[in-house]
C-alpha cells in the first residue's frame, strides 16, 4: 500500500536529519576527558587548563562534565564496554574501591611522581594519581554570621542557632558528601555518627546532589554555612579579592582528600593521556589549586599569597581504603535509613 | 446508459431487496418514507456500500464489485459536501484533475459548467461562502465535471427552503435535458418527484412497491401505501362502487371494476365534484358514483381550490371545489376513469 | 464492509506495529529487567522493595506530597473557578490565557522560574527586603516540602480552574433560580444545588492533579534535596542513573506502575461515574457584574494570578539579561550569556554547548512533531472509520499516559544497554521516547477532529473519481490541516521541554535544552540558565505563534 510511503517519508526524514546531531561534536577526535562538574563548571579551572595544554602540544582535547565525582564513576562503569573517555579527573580516595573493583584505569608511573610526597600516593599501583589534595571543611559567610557565633566543632553545628543555615552534600552522590560521612564516623565512632545526622535534619537548608550545587547555592546567599573543603577561601581572595567566606577549623579535625586522574585502559590515545596527566601534575597544579580550592601535590609549587586564608587543620584525617570498601555500603543504607525519616 | 440493478442485503432493521431498471437519458425518481432504504439504495450503486448479493449492470458491464472511485457513478449529497478547503473553482476542477486534463482545459471546462448551473464568474468565491442554493449548483456542476456515466442526487433539495426547492428542481430538470445525462434522484417529497421525473420509483421498507410515470403513480397507485404516500385522496371499501354506480347510457363497465381481489377503491379529491343542488345533473355520458346525503364537514381555502372534508354513511370522503360549497349537505359525482383500486 | 473501510482499517496496522514496539518494547524490558534474575522469574526485587522501609517512605513522602500538593492547587484554583464561571469583568481573557501557560511550560523552566522568583534571593524576597528594608530573606518557601507543593500548586491550580471553570459555566442557571423561587437562600442554593454538580469536575480535576503530582520529578529532583524529599519517580532515576542499578530501579518502576494504574483507573472512573451533562441551550442570565466588595476579591485574585504566573517567567528572563561584576557586587544589565551560550564568548563547557542543545532539540522536536502526527494521524482515521474496536484501539493509544516519562526514559535505558548505541543511535532513542511521551496528546487533539470530520466529504471524493489513498491526501489532510498543526506544534513544543526521560537516557555527551539547563541549574550557573531558558520559552512561544498564524491562514 502507497501509506507506507508516510512511514519511509519519515524514516528518510530522520536518517537526513539525525547526522546534522553530531553537529560541532566531533571534526576530528579530540582527548576526551571526563572531569566532574567542579572542574569544568563556571569557576573550575578546566577552561584555562584545557587552554594551556591545547597551546603547549597542540592536541586538541574535549572536557566532559560528567556529574559529582561518584556519579561520574558510574557513569564510567556504565560506559566501560562502550568507552567514550580516555582519561577521568577527580576520582578521590574515598571512592576508588569501586574504581580498582571496575579495573577501569591503566598504571602510569608518571615521571613527575618524585616530586609528590610518598604520602599522597594514595595508590601503590599507579592506576590513579594524586594532582590535588585537601580537607574537607564548613565555609561560613562572615557577613551574615558574627565571629563569635561560629561554630567550633561538628557537634556545634547542631546548635539550634544554625536551624536552616547549612547546605549538605548527599553521600550516595558526591564525594564530598562522603567525605562529610567518613569524617562524622572518625568524630563520632560508629555508636554515634548517624545520632548527629539525626540532628542534623533540622539544621540542613537542603541536602545537594553535588558540590557545585551547595557551593553555588551559599554564594546565591541561600544559608550561610556549606560543606566545602578549607581551601576554598582561596578562590574568593585570588579572585574576588574577598575575605568573605572563611573556611571553619574545628580542634577535632578534618576529613582529607585526595584526588586522582587516570587514563582508561580502553583509550586508544594512551601518549596524549600521559602529556596530559603530565601537565596535570606539573604546570596545571597551580590553576587547578586556586580555582578547585585545593592544595597541589606536586611540591616544587609555590603557593600564592591566597593560601594564606586557608587555614591548615590540626589534624588530619584519612580512613584505609580497605575499611572504606568493606563498611561504605552498609553506612550508606543506614545513612539512608535516618535521613529519609 | 442502461443500468439495470438487483440489490440484496440485510440489516438489523429492514431487509433491502429490490430490482429495477432505468432507461438511458431518463431522470428517475425514488422516493418513500425516511428509512425506506432509497438512500441505501443510492450508496449500493455509487459503491460506498456493498450489497449482500445481487448485481448492477451498467451498460452491459456488471460494476458492483468495482471500486467506488472507478465507477464513473457521480453523486450529490444532501449536504452537497463542498470542500471547505478549496474554492469554486477547485471544487469543480478536482474531478477534473482525475481525468487527467490540463490545466487550460480545466478552466474552460470549470468555466462551462459554471455558465450550465448559472454561476458564471463564481469562480474565486469561497464555497464556505456560497447561500444554499449556490452551494447546491457548484455540487452539481463539481458532480458533472467528473464525466459520470450517471448522475445520483440524494436528497439535493431538502435542506432549502420552499420556494427556492421549486426553482432549483425546474433547474435540475433543465440542466438533465441539456446534458441528456441518466440521473437517479432520491426525495422524500412526492411533489418534488412528481413534478420532474421521467419514471418513479416508489420504496418502502426496502422494496420497491410501483415503478411508472409520474402521472401513472399518482393517478393509478397499486396499493394504498402509494395512494396515501403521494397525495391525499379518499379510501372506500370496493363494494362501494355498486352501491353509488350510476350508468345513465349503460355503457360496458371496464372488468377491473369488478375485480373480487380489490377490497378498495381509491380517487383523489379533485377527482370528485360537488352537486349542491339533488335535482342537478352533471353533463355526463361515461358511468359515475354518485355520493348522496355528503355531509359538509369541514372547508379549508386553499388559494387555487377550497378543500373539503365531507361524511358519507361514516366514510371520510375529500373533495376540492372552485367554491366554497354553500350547502352542508350535498352528492358528490366521480367518473370511473378516474378510480384506481388495490388490495388492503 | 466497503473498500474504504479496509484502506483505512489497514492504514492502522503500521502505527500500532510501531507505537507497540515503541511503547510496549521499554515497557516489557523494564518488568522483564524487575523480575527476571539469572535467567529465572522472581518476585524478589519487588517484594524487597515494597517491604523496604525506606520504599515505604519514600512511596509515604510521594503521596503525602501529591496529596497537599493537590489540595493546595483546589484551594487556589476553585475561586478562580468561581470567578471565571460567574461574573464577566475585565481580563477575564486575560486571566484565561494565563491560566494556559504552565500546559506549555517545561517542568525544568518551571523549577527554574520558582527559584528565581520564590528563591531566598529571588525576585520577591529581593523587593520584599527593599521594600522593607530587611536583612534576611523573609520569604524562605524554596526547600523541601513547602517548595514543592508551591511548584505544584503553581504547575496545577490552573488545571482545576479551567476544567471546573468549565463544567460551571455549563450548568444550567435556571435550576438556581428554580431553587430560589422556591425560598432557598442563596447560600443554601449554592450548598444544595450548584455544589453537588460541580462535585464530578471537582473530583475529575483532583484526581488528575494527585496523577501530575505522583509522577513529578524535575521539580522534586532540583527543589527536594535529600532522602528526605524524594519521590519514587526521583528515586526510580537515583537507582539507574546515579547508582547504576537498573534491576533495582526497575523493581521500583513496576510498583510505580501499578499505582499509576490505579490512579488512573480510578480517575477515569469517576470521570465515567460521576460526570452527567447537563443540556443547556443558552445561558439563561446575564453574567453577574459584582458588587464593589466583590470586585474587590476578584481583583485581587487576578493580581495574585498574575504575579504567580507570570512573576517567575518574567524572572528568568529578566535574571538572563543581569551579570554581576563579581559574584558579591550589584548586578548590571548584559547580554554576555547569550553571547557564551551562542559561543561568540568564551565560557565554562556547559554553557559552550548551548548552541549545540539548540540546534539537538529544535532537531529533535522537528523529528517527534512529524513522526508524533504522523502516527497519531493514521491511528486517528482508522479508529473513527473503523465500527469494531474503535475503543480498544483508542485506549491503546491513551496508554504510555498511564506510565511516567521516567518509566519511559528508563525502559528506553534498558533499550540502550542492549543495543549500546552510538552518539546518533542515543539521539535516535531519545527522540522515539518523546514520540511515546508526545503520542497520547496528539492523538486526543487529532482523534476527535477526525471524528467530527464528516464522512461525506470522503464520499463526494470516492464518486468524483479519487481513490481513498488521493482522497486521504487531498481532502481529509487538508481537511484536519488546523488540528494537525496543533498537535505538531503541541509535539514539538513537549519534546522542547521534554526533561525527565530524556536526563534518565543522557549520558554526557547528550545536550538537549533541558539537559544543559538542568546541569546550569545543578551547578548553580543561574544566569545562563536564565538565558538558556529564556531561548526555550521563546522557541515554544514562536512555534505555538506560527502554529497559531499557519492555522489562520487555513480557513
Amino acid at each position: 500500500m502507497k501509506m507506507h510511503r508516510f512511514v519511509l517519508g519519515v524514516c528518510i526524514t530522520l536518517t537526513i536529519a539525525f547526522p546534522l546531531f553530531s553537529m560541532g561534536a566531533q571534526k576530528e577526535q579530540p582527548l576526551t576527558v571526563y572531569a566532574y562538574d567542579s572542574f569544568s563548571g563556571d569557576w573550575g579551572p578546566g577552561k584555562e587548563v584545557v587552554a594551556a595544554f591545547e597551546a603547549k602540544h597542540d592536541i586538541p582535547v574535549k572536557v566532559i562534565s560528567a556529574g559529582d565525582g561518584v556519579e561520574m564513576l558510574t557513569k564510567v562503569i556504565a560506559e566501560q564496554d562502550h568507552p567514550y573517555a580516555d582519561v577521568v579527573i577527580g576520582i578521590s580516595d574515598e571512592m576508588v574501591t569501586r574504581a580498582y573493583r571496575a579495573d577501569l584505569f591503566e598504571p602510569y608511573h608518571s615521571p613527575l611522581l618524585h616530586e609528590i610526597p610518598e604520602f599522597l600516593h594514595f595508590d601503590s599501583e599507579y592506576r590513579l594519581l594524586p594532582f590535588d589534595y585537601g580537607n574537607f571543611a564548613f565555609i561560613i559567610d562572615s557577613e551574615r554570621i558574627p565571629k563569635e557565633d561560629w561554630p567550633t566543632s561538628l557537634e556545634d553545628l547542631t546548635h539550634p542557632r544554625f536551624r536552616k543555615n547549612i547546605i549538605l552534600i548527599d553521600p550516595r552522590t558526591s564525594n564530598v558528601g562522603l567525605g562529610l560521612l567518613l569524617w562524622t564516623i572518625h568524630i563520632f565512632g560508629e555508636e554515634g555518627w548517624l545520632d548527629w545526622w539525626k540532628a542534623m535534619k533540622d539544621q540542613v537548608l537542603t541536602i545537594t546532589d553535588g558540590w557545585s550545587g551547595a557551593y553555588g547555592l551559599f554564594i546565591e546567599g541561600e544559608a550561610p554555612i556549606v560543606l566545602s573543603y578549607t581551601t576554598s577561601p582561596v578562590y574568593h581572595y585570588t579572585y574576588e579579592g574577598s575575605t568573605r567566606y572563611q573556611a571553619l577549623i574545628f580542634d577535632e579535625g578534618h576529613q582529607a582528600t585526595i584526588e586522582g586522574v587516570g587514563m582508561l585502559r580502553s583509550s586508544k590515545r594512551k601518549e596524549e593521556a600521559k602529556l596530559f596527566i603530565d601537565f596535570l601534575l606539573s604546570e596545571a597544579q597551580l590553576p587547578i589549586a586556586l580555582a578547585n580550592s585545593m592544595y597541589p601535590t606536586n611540591m616544587n609549587i609555590a603557593l600564592t599569597e591566597g593560601f594564606a586564608y586557608a587555614p591548615k587543620p590540626g589534624v588530619s584525617l584519612r580512613m584505609e581504603s580497605e575499611v572504606i570498601e568493606k563498611n561504605l555500603d552498609r553506612w550508606l543504607h543506614e545513612w539512608t535509613e535516618v535521613m529519609s525519616r | 446508459m442502461i443500468l439495470q440493478c438487483s440489490l440484496q442485503a440485510t440489516y438489523p432493521d429492514f431487509t433491502l431487496d429490490l430490482a429495477f431498471t432505468v432507461q438511458e437519458g431518463d431522470l428517475v425518481c425514488i422516493i418513500g418514507p425516511s428509512g425506506c432504504g432509497k438512500s441505501t439504495t443510492l450508496s449500493m450503486i455509487a459503491g460506498l456500500i456493498h450489497a449482500e448479493t445481487g448485481s448492477i449492470i451498467l451498460g452491459g458491464e456488471d460494476i458492483s464489485q468495482k471500486e467506488v472511485h472507478k465507477r464513473k457513478i457521480a453523486m450529490v449529497f444532501q449536504d452537497y459536501s463542498l470542500f471547505p478547503h478549496m474554492n469554486v473553482e477547485q471544487n469543480i476542477a478536482y474531478p477534473l484533475k482525475n481525468l487527467k486534463l490540463k490545466k487550460q482545459q480545466r478552466v474552460q471546462a470549470v468555466k462551462e459548467l459554471l455558465e450550465l448551473v448559472n454561476l458564471q464568474g463564481y469562480e474565486k468565491r469561497k464555497s464556505t461562502r456560497l447561500s444554499g442554493g449556490e452551494r447546491q449548483r457548484v455540487a452539481l456542476a463539481r458532480a458533472l465535471a467528473s464525466e459520470p456515466k450517471i448522475l445520483l442526487l440524494d436528497e439535493p433539495l431538502s435542506a432549502l427552503d420552499a420556494k427556492l426547492r421549486t426553482r432549483l428542481r425546474e433547474e435540475i430538470r433543465r440542466i438533465h435535458d441539456e446534458t441528456g445525462i441518466t440521473t437517479i434522484y432520491v426525495t422524500h417529497d412526492q411533489d418534488e418527484a412528481l413534478a420532474i421525473a421521467d419514471q418513479v420509483i416508489v420504496m418502502d421498507q426496502g422494496r420497491i412497491i410501483q415503478q411508472g410515470t409520474p402521472e401513472e403513480i399518482y393517478r393509478t397507485p397499486r396499493t394504498k401505501f402509494v395512494a396515501t404516500f403521494t397525495g391525499e385522496g379518499t379510501i372506500l371499501p370496493a363494494s362501494a362502487f355498486a352501491r353509488t354506480l350510476r350508468n345513465p347510457y349503460h355503457l360496458e363497465i371496464p372488468a377491473k371494476h369488478r375485480d373480487p381481489k380489490n377490497t378498495s377503491l381509491f380517487f383523489r379529491p379533485h377527482a370528485s365534484h360537488i352537486v349542491e343542488n339533488p335535482g342537478e345533473v352533471r353533463l355526463q355520458y361515461l358511468p359515475f358514483l354518485a355520493f348522496d346525503e355528503v355531509r359538509v364537514i369541514r372547508s379549508e381555502f386553499q388559494g387555487t381550490h377550497w378543500r373539503n372534508s365531507c361524511l358519507w354513511n361514516e366514510h371520510e370522503l375529500l373533495c376540492h371545489s372552485e367554491r366554497k360549497p354553500k350547502k352542508e349537505i350535498v352528492s358528490l359525482h366521480v367518473d370511473i376513469t378516474d378510480l384506481s383500486y388495490f388490495e388492503e | 464492509m466497503s473498500d474504504y473501510r479496509r484502506f483505512y482499517r489497514q492504514k492502522s496496522i503500521g502505527p500500532l506495529v510501531i507505537l507497540f514496539s515503541l511503547f510496549a518494547l521499554p515497557l516489557a524490558l523494564t518488568i522483564q529487567s524487575g523480575v527476571w534474575e539469572e535467567g529465572s522469574f522472581t518476585l524478589k526485587r519487588i517484594v524487597s522493595a515494597i517491604l523496604d522501609p525506606y520504599t515505604q517512605r519514600i512511596l509515604l513522602f510521594t503521596l503525602k506530597q501529591a496529596f497537599y500538593s493537590t489540595g493546595a492547587a483546589l484551594v487556589i484554583g476553585l475561586p478562580g473557578a468561581y470567578i471565571l464561571a460567574t461574573y464577566s469583568f475585565r481580563g477575564k481573557k486575560l486571566i484565561k490565557a494565563l491560566a494556559t501557560i504552565p500546559f506549555v511550560l517545561p517542568s525544568i523552566l518551571v523549577v527554574l522560574g520558582f527559584v528565581m522568583f520564590f528563591g531566598n534571593s529571588g525576585t520577591l524576597n529581593t523587593v520584599l527586603m527593599k521594600v522593607f528594608d530587611l536583612d534576611d530573606p523573609p520569604l524562605k518557601l524554596l526547600y523541601s516540602l513547602g517548595a514543592i507543593i508551591l511548584a505544584h500548586t503553581f504547575y496545577n491550580f490552573p488545571i482545576v480552574m479551567s476544567i471546573v471553570a468549565t463544567a460551571w459555566e455549563g450548568l444550567d442557571t435556571k435550576l438556581e433560580a428554580a431553587a430560589a423561587t422556591l425560598g432557598s437562600a442563596p447560600r443554601k442554593v449554592f450548598r444544595t444545588i450548584t455544589l453537588p454538580r460541580l462535585i464530578p469536575s471537582i473530583v475529575s480535576a483532583a484526581a488528575l492533579v494527585f496523577l501530575f503530582c505522583f509522577n513529578s520529578f524535575a521539580i522534586i529532583l532540583v527543589l527536594g534535596g535529600g532522602p528526605q524529599f524524594t519521590t519514587l519517580e526521583v528515586e526510580i532515576y537515583r537507582q539507574a542513573r546515579m547508582m547504576g542499578d537498573p534491576s533495582s530501579a526497575s523493581a521500583l518502576a513496576i510498583v510505580s506502575m501499578l499505582i499509576n494504574g490505579i490512579l488512573f483507573l480510578g480517575y477515569a472512573f469517576s470521570q465515567r461515574t460521576l460526570t452527567v451533562t447537563e443540556t443547556v441551550a443558552e445561558r439563561a442570565f446575564e453574567e453577574r457584574k459584582p458588587s464593589p466588595m466583590r470586585t474587590f476579591f476578584i481583583l485581587l485574585y487576578s493580581l495574585f494570578t498574575i504575579i504567580f504566573l507570570l512573576g517567575p517567567i518574567i524572572s528568568v528572563l529578566y535574571r538572563s539579561f543581569s551579570k554581576g561584576a563579581s559574584r558579591a557586587s550589584e548586578t548590571t544589565f548584559s547580554t554576555t550569556w547569550y553571547r557564551q551560550l551562542l559561543g561568540f564568548e568564551q565560557s565554562s563547557s556547559h554553557m559552550g554547548s548551548a548552541l549545540t542543545a539548540l540546534i539537538n532539540s529544535t532537531l529533535i522536536g522537528v523529528a517527534v512533531s512529524i513522526l508524533t502526527v504522523t502516527l497519531a494521524l493514521l491511528l486517528s482515521v482508522s479508529i473513527a472509520r473503523r465500527k469494531k474496536n474503535s475503543s480498544f484501539l483508542e485506549l491503546f493509544g491513551m496508554l504510555p499516559m498511564m506510565t511516567s516519562s521516567v518509566i519511559v526514559g528508563l525502559g528506553y535505558v534498558l533499550i540502550a544497554r542492549l543495543l549500546r548505541p552510538s552518539l546518533f543511535g542515543t539521539y535516535l532513542l531519545i527522540t522515539l521516547a518523546h514520540t511515546v511521551i508526545a503520542f497520547p496528546f496528539a492523538l486526543r487533539t487529532i482523534l476527535p477532529s477526525v471524528r467530527s470530520l464528516p464522512e461525506t466529504y470522503l464520499h463526494a471524493s470516492y464518486t468524483l473519481g479519487s481513490s481513498p489513498q488521493k482522497t486521504f491526501r487531498t481532502v481529509e489532510m487538508p481537511l484536519l490541516r488546523r488540528t494537525l498543526l496543533t498537535a505538531a506544534v503541541f509535539a514539538f513544543a513537549l519534546s522542547l521541554g521534554e526533561f525527565n526521560a530524556t536526563l534518565i537516557l543522557s549520558s554526557s555527551r547528550i545536550v538537549t535544552l533541558p539537559v544543559v539547563m538542568y546541569r546550569l541549574i545543578g551547578s548553580y550557573h543561574f544566569q545562563g540558565a536564565c538565558a538558556l531558558g529564556s531561548i526555550l520559552i521563546i522557541t515554544s512561544g514562536l512555534a505555538f505563534f506560527l502554529g497559531e498564524v499557519a492555522k489562520g491562514d487555513s480557513v
